[in-house]
């Protein structure tokens, strides 16, 4: 019975392979079996510089993946620690929140020519804006989740004996985990949408160029396989992250 | 017999940082309590009793008046003065031995002393089996079972106990009482036992400090002399409890 | 009484308004009102900055809509396809490229050989340095891009061999980013190839004219169902056309000063720009058969990634004469 949401899918692909057929455009609404056909032609052609075996399709996701990896980890190795400190004392807080305040309205993809300008052509800008976009959600909520430790847990570390960095890394940082890990996941998802951004101009490789350089030569079927494989990460990564917190956070009480 | 705690002219005064309105909780509070003893304190609600308890255990700071343990004056906590909480307080993310382990952990204390610990304190409070249960799978029993041995494992000389079985059922609170003066008799801790309910008081303290309405202040300080496994109807311990009931009916008529 | 009075008076507002929007809609859709295409700041489509500043298109009864401008050929192929204009100046790549994956339009008409330039930063002297380095063309599919592809094959290259970069970078933007030093090189066409030389960013490494004497370069495009229903207005667009390239070949320094206004450089760019493109309504079947053949070429042999496929255009004389319609430059 698990299966049902197969039907859905399916009666979608029918409509879709209706409505292609019937709009006369061909390339601007490629049939189902056409976009099958741009994945496997996509898969076997040569791939970007330096990954020419890995055919086009996946020679692009890894490089997307790499650069959103990245720039994940970048802003998730400073956002924590530095939201931990700034979540902590109410002097960082104080000194720092203006100066963050004044960054985070500006949205990433405004930067875009900017990160150019900076980091010239390749991975590095789309690198940056990934840090930019993913940092803020990260930050933020990690000094949410130590602002919100329970005042009793870190009274009973300190007559056990607790001192302050015992306190930040055994109660503090543990207190603080659901919340850093739900900034992680929207983090992650801000930091793939800067990513296909940022792939859309300024590089010559990735998903996001792929799938561009396809509309450009108009080629909509691999536009679309594109899109889908972008689609299906989306969803791979998802269901990683919730394996992860379900590991990770098993002693949370659940109210369902 | 050797004073293992001084309370010398202890006062509290809050200040609302809000409404700038001065509050005195506790006024000229003086008691000794000796080594190895069972010291219960009583007192009509708000007459400050917890605030006393935190004082000693140095998690707040007093107005004026000093607190000496072993002769030493004490402004902060430390790991030889263990508080138990009504509210238990379990780390939620620690099993029940990692919560126990807690202090040595942190006091850098051996891996094998620490198993050795571990196994004598889950022995002691009857929790063999559940070492790897998380606190959202226990009763509030087990919960506050697993507080007092957190507290015991540490080895601190005196055991400061808020209300410890306020929330239990009345069951379950009797039974706590016995394992508690079991625990007391092989450990030999001092112990500082703060309660509002007097039977609980006259069933487990060798001395009652009975507080005043607020501002709290000794209003007496009672010897009981009952031998060990009272029995609550006795003469004796019904007398000892009308008197105190009395003092504290008094103080709380005074209040309106 | 009273509720019927207002009802009535709302039903005669509502159908007043149904009939002046349904007026508004059906008097728009019978204006002669052609709208026309072309790229940014291309110099090569001068003739029809021309054409709308002396007014040629009025004289001839055309009501010109300007859409655009577009940044690449293909996006105005995409346009055109999609009934967003009627007819563009277009190179004659993309026009060829839309035309193989089944976009219903003619070349009626030449209007440009020649007139791009691959500038490379001051330190390269050669092709074979081009090696590992970032070079912008526009977009793939578009004249440069398979004339670099050409330039790559002579020199026994492939676009692997290069750190090819195609429409990432847009035409306004390649001096600048040049300069920066963020490419080695670029290839485009005028005025943004002088614009560096003269800005003393980038030399000359070669022109387009090297790679391929004569070739076509912009085209004028059409829209087959438009071209149908409108020959007489069609004829008059090209008389138009015509008239604005003798413009350019008689009055040279006032069609620079057309220009500059229109592609918002200095003169002295368009000085060193204008001369090397070479206006023409003509188009010759063979150089369009040459282009097809060429990209289909090049992405056989995989020195570009294919832009179109043999599959595509089953026999190239018969592609070529479906799309290009000579009638109207007789």
């Amino acid at each position: 019975m698990r299966m049902l949401y197969l039907i859905p899918i399916c009666i979608f692909l029918l409509l879709w392979e209706i409505v292609a057929q019937l709009y006369s455009m061909p390339n601007f609404l490629p049939t189902p079996i056409k976009v099958v056909i741009a994945i496997k032609e996509l898969a076997f052609s040569p791939g970007p510089a330096g990954l020419e075996w890995a055919g086009e399709l996946l020679g692009n996701t890894l490089i997307s993946l790499f650069r959103i990896i990245t720039g994940f980890c970048i802003a998730a190795l400073i956002g924590i620690p530095f939201g931990i400190i700034v979540g902590w004392q109410k002097s960082v807080r104080e000194l720092i929140t203006p100066i963050v305040e004044i960054i985070r309205p500006i949205p990433p993809l405004a930067l875009i020519p900017l990160a150019i300008l900076w980091f010239g052509l390749g991975s590095s800008p789309a690198i940056f804006l990934i840090f930019l976009g993913s940092f803020f959600p990260i930050f933020s909520n990690t000094i949410l989740g130590v602002k919100n430790t329970s005042r009793v847990l870190i009274d009973v570390a300190k007559t056990l004996g607790a001192k302050e960095k015992t306190l930040l890394v055994k109660v503090v940082l543990p207190s603080a985990m659901p919340s850093i890990i739900a900034g992680l996941k929207v983090g992650l998802g801000i930091g793939w949408m800067c990513l296909i951004a940022a792939e859309l101009t300024g590089t010559n490789s990735g998903l996001g160029f792929m799938i561009i350089y396809y509309y450009w030569t108009m080629e909509a079927a691999k536009t679309i396989a594109g899109m889908l494989v972008i689609s299906l990460i989306g969803i791979v990564t998802y269901a990683l992250f919730e394996k992860f917190e379900d590991t990770v956070l098993s002693w949370r009480e659940t109210v369902v | 017999m050797d004073t293992k705690i001084k309370i010398f002219n202890l006062s509290k005064i809050f200040l609302d940082k809000k409404t700038d309105d001065k509050i005195q909780v506790l006024k000229n509070i003086n008691f000794d309590v000796n080594v190895g003893e069972f010291v219960c304190i009583i007192g009509p609600s708000g007459c400050g009793k917890t605030t006393l308890l935190r004082i000693i255990a140095g998690l707040e700071n007093l107005t004026t008046g000093k607190v000496f343990i072993d002769n030493r004056e004490i402004t902060v906590p430390g790991p030889d003065r263990g508080l138990v909480f009504q509210e238990f307080a379990l780390f939620p993310w620690r099993t029940v031995l990692e919560n126990i382990i807690f202090g040595p952990e942190i006091q850098n204390v051996s891996s094998m002393k620490i198993k050795k610990i571990a196994r004598k304190y889950v022995k002691l409070i009857k929790l063999k089996g559940f070492e790897n249960k998380y606190p959202k799978e226990l009763s509030s029993g087990m919960k506050q079972r697993v507080a007092i041995a957190r507290s015991l494992a540490n080895n601190p000389d005196i055991l400061l106990m808020d209300e410890p079985f306020g929330s239990l059922d009345a069951q379950t609170r009797n039974l706590m009482q016995e394992e508690l003066l079991k625990i007391w008799s092989k450990t030999k801790k001092t112990i500082l036992f703060v309660t509002h309910s007097i039977d609980e008081a006259v069933y487990l303290g060798e001395k009652i400090v009975v507080l005043s309405a607020r501002p709290g202040s000794v209003k007496s300080i009672i010897k009981n002399n009952l031998k060990k496994s009272r029995n609550r109807t006795s003469v004796k311990f019904v007398k000892i409890k009308s008197r105190i009931e009395k003092i504290i009916e008094r103080e709380v008529k005074k209040s309106y | 009484m009273n509720t019927k009075i207002f009802h009535g008076l709302v039903i005669f507002i509502f159908a007043i308004l149904l009939l002046y929007f349904l007026w508004v809609i059906v008097s728009s859709q019978q204006k002669t009102e052609v709208r026309v295409g072309y790229l940014i700041g291309d110099l090569h489509h001068l003739p029809f900055f021309v054409a709308l500043e002396k007014g040629y298109f009025k004289e001839a009864g055309i009501d010109v809509k300007v859409v655009g401008p577009f940044e690449a050929g293909t996006v105005e192929m995409e346009a055109l396809a999609t009934n967003q204009m009627d007819i563009g100046y277009v190179g004659a790549s993309p026009a060829i490229i839309a035309a193989a994956r089944g976009v219903n339009l003619s070349i009626i008409a030449g209007v440009n050989k020649e007139g791009s330039s691959l500038i490379v930063d001051k330190s390269i002297d050669d092709v074979e340095e081009l090696k590992n380095k970032k070079i912008a063309t526009p977009l793939p599919g578009s004249i440069q891009y398979i004339l670099f592809g050409m330039l790559l094959a002579e020199n026994n290259m492939s676009y692997q061999d290069i750190d090819i970069l195609p429409g990432t970078i847009k035409p306004p933007d390649m001096p600048s980013t040049l300069e920066r030093g963020n490419i080695k090189g670029y290839i485009v066409w005028e005025p943004y190839a002088s614009q560096s030389v003269v800005a003393g960013i980038g030399k000359r490494l070669i022109d387009s004219n090297s790679i391929w004497p004569e070739h076509p370069c912009c085209v004028l495009v059409i829209r087959n169902d438009f071209k149908e229903k409108n020959p007489e207005i069609v004829k008059r667009i090209v008389e138009a056309h015509k008239k604005a390239i003798e413009f350019i070949k008689n009055n040279p320094i006032e069609a620079k000063k057309i220009a500059v206004k229109y592609t918002k450089l200095n003169m002295n760019v368009i000085e060193e720009a204008l001369p090397r493109i070479k206006f023409d309504y003509s188009i010759e079947k063979n150089s369009i058969r040459r282009f097809v053949e060429e990209t289909i070429k090049l992405g056989e042999s995989e020195v570009v990634k294919p832009i179109i496929k043999t599959e595509e255009i089953q026999n190239i004389t018969e592609f070529v004469d479906k799309i290009v319609d000579l009638k109207f430059i007789s």
